[in-house]
């Protein structure tokens, strides 16, 4: 398969709003895409046609060769989202979230050392991970909003852990540093 | 690429497990926010004990009298008012974006919606227990029949059901308000005045008639007369059938459109 997400003539109306009008889309399996748009473009609408959670009015598109209408559930296998504002739960701990993904959807045992190099990889130390909460700071103010996207992506790469695709919308919203975004495009990619 | 067929849909035994896992999701919270533990363990004992020991002696002739009496009618208001938590909880999850996380993963369609309803059921089921065991030791006791303690189970059963149906018209609420607050205030504005027009903390026969002719109508009424027959004395059978049947209309009624509107939003 050469692409992995394919969109045809996807029309989205809210009302009289027109969301999305005729968009088409192919995206190359192993790419990282970035969807770039100016605001009310119909960027958020776009992705979660794909991640399933918005049914199109018109168009098709399909992930992973999955219809995103009619072969829904298949296509959740494979893609993980990270929505525009945070989606991790900010009343458990970073270990808890993971644990959660882990939990509602079975990793195969034999990914476990993944898992545990994506915890490494988040350039925090063991105690913040397995005991603070999100959203508590860790030790500087600033540092919170990117700790809490990096368990984000985290998840997204314990559930997806077989290759998948995710979505990423708003990707670097409150990522800090340049090294984090470096580090997030060069994960999706891998 | 693709070496396994995948299935397409969740399987009766995976939802199930996903429900858990979900439930599970709820009550660690308590963990990291101890403020909720406070919400129901130590507000039911306080409406307990302030009801038993302020009121008790004018509406019931004495505190001990009043707490034989009113003990059920408490255990059902806390039953319906820790149903607010659930509508809360949910509402709290849409804004947030994290039911948009769930519903990306390949999970069962209802499983954020049974597991926020599972972890409530066992947060009520706590409340419960502890207020029998606060009220024991304040002098409760339960009839002298000799299948009492069938008839307590089966009280506990009757709440935690009929809360729970009662609980799909805030969960409707939860998903047409836009946020927690909202569906906090509406959830008090009515469980307040359906709490206390009912006969769950007073006898009726000194309202007005028309406020009478209400509280007989009124379901959290007759749960509460089910609860005293099932665990004290009267009549248990009516009352604990019509609450029944006010669970099984306000399920068949609220429930598709909370289920309906849960999709619309999400």
């Amino acid at each position: 398969m050469t692409y992995s997400i394919m969109a045809e003539g996807l029309v989205k109306r809210y009302g009289d709003t027109v969301a999305l009008d005729r968009i088409d889309l192919a995206v190359r399996t192993g790419s990282v895409f970035g969807l770039l748009g100016p605001n009310g473009a119909g960027k958020t609408t776009a992705v979660r046609i794909l991640a399933t959670l918005v049914r199109p009015d018109r168009g098709h598109a399909s992930v992973c060769g999955y219809d995103v209408v009619s072969q829904a559930h298949q296509v959740r296998h494979f893609t993980g989202l990270t929505g525009q504002y945070a989606s991790v739960d900010e009343t458990l701990t970073g270990t808890e979230n993971l644990m959660l993904i882990g939990r509602v959807r079975p990793a195969n045992p034999a990914d476990v050392p993944a898992v545990v190099a994506i915890v490494a990889g988040l350039s925090l130390a063991e105690p913040e991970v397995r005991n603070t909460t999100v959203t508590v700071p860790v030790s500087q103010e600033d540092v919170l909003p990117g700790v809490m996207r990096r368990f984000e992506h985290a998840g997204i790469r314990v559930a997806e852990l077989n290759l998948r695709g995710s979505s990423l919308d708003e990707v670097f919203l409150s990522l800090t540093g340049h090294r984090t975004e470096t580090e997030v495009l060069e994960g999706s990619a891998a | 690429m693709i070496t396994t067929v995948l299935s397409a849909r969740v399987g009766p035994v995976q939802g199930l497990r996903q429900t858990l896992s979900l439930a599970w999701r709820t009550l660690v919270q308590i963990k990291h926010n101890p403020a909720e533990l406070i919400d129901f363990s130590i507000q039911p004992v306080m409406f307990l004990l302030l009801f038993t020991y302020v009121f008790g002696g004018a509406i019931g002739g004495s505190p001990h009298k009043y707490l034989m009496f009113a003990l059920p009618g408490i255990i059902v208001q806390n039953s319906l008012f820790t149903t607010l938590n659930t509508a809360t909880g949910l509402s709290t999850d849409l804004e947030k974006g994290f039911f948009d996380r769930l519903r990306s993963l390949a999970i069962a369609r209802f499983a954020p919606l049974s597991g926020r309803i599972l972890a409530d059921i066992a947060k009520q089921a706590w409340a419960v227990i502890m207020l029998l065991g606060i009220g024991y030791i304040l002098g409760f006791r339960v009839g002298a029949a000799p299948n009492r303690p069938l008839g307590v189970l089966a009280a506990f059963g009757l709440v935690l059901v009929s809360t729970l149906a009662l609980s799909w018209a805030l969960v409707l609420v939860a998903m047409l308000a836009a946020n927690p607050e909202k569906v906090q205030i509406f959830g008090f504005v009515v469980l307040f005045p359906l709490t206390f027009t009912s006969d769950a903390f007073v006898r009726t026969a000194s309202m007005p008639g028309w406020l009478q002719a209400w509280s007989k109508a009124n379901p959290v009424s007759l749960i509460s007369d089910a609860m005293r027959g099932l665990m004290v004395s009267g009549p248990a059978a009516r009352p604990a059938v019509e609450s029944l049947l006010y669970a099984a209309a306000f399920t068949i009624v609220f429930a598709p459109l909370a289920v309906r509107a849960f999709k619309r939003r999400v």
